[in-house]
């Protein structure tokens, strides 16, 4: 698992050729604990199209920032570095699996 | 202030406004625990589930109780956290 900062979230989102998706997530973030395993989930039943890399707000405060991070969690998905589809908040395992069946 | 005297003020907080605290206690702890967490950090008890951006303006609205609990409690039952939640 990558834990992505302001430092390397450039370098690791554009060098990764599969979808990535980015959980912007804090430590003390209640909705994000319980999102994280499903996430886990998820990134491994797809791990063939899909990486999924941690975004701590401590530590990636200006990316959250760049891309329009307000509340958490917030996934991004990401391709070749430019966000193409993502949603706020907690969601069930089902619901997300669906979207991202319809975007792969 | 500690985490049971913040819970207490949140429960008087809830009681007085018609709705209540999340019945969950280890939910309620770890959000307070957030709370406390960010009064260390940045001075103010900020929602840990908002980006704090450093604007003193922009970030008063994401004390707890924030700006947008009442209304995200109307509609989805609890606030966005989940510290609040509709009166059962």
């Amino acid at each position: 698992m990558i834990n992505l900062t302001d430092e390397n979230f450039e370098k690791e989102i554009l060098g990764e050729n599969k979808l990535v998706l980015v959980d912007f997530f804090a430590s003390w973030c209640e909705p994000c604990s319980v999102l994280t395993p499903i996430l886990e989930k998820i990134a491994d039943d797809f791990k063939e199209n899909v990486v999924l890399m941690k975004a701590n707000l401590d530590d990636c405060p200006l990316s959250a920032q760049k891309f329009g991070v307000e509340k958490i969690p917030t996934i991004i998905l990401f391709k070749k570095g430019t966000p193409i589809s993502g949603f706020v908040g907690l969601s069930n395992q089902t619901t997300i699996k669906e979207w991202l069946e319809n975007i792969i | 202030m500690i985490e049971e005297e913040l819970i207490k003020k949140f429960q008087n907080y809830a009681k007085e406004n018609g709705i209540q605290l999340n019945p969950d206690k280890k939910i309620v702890e770890r959000i307070v625990n957030g709370l406390l967490e960010n009064e260390k950090k940045y001075g103010k008890k900020y929602c840990p589930c908002r980006r704090i951006s450093g604007s003193a303006e922009e970030d008063e609205k994401k004390i707890c109780p924030c700006f947008w609990h009442k209304d995200e409690i109307k509609k989805d039952g609890r606030c966005f956290c989940g510290l609040f939640v509709r009166q059962e």
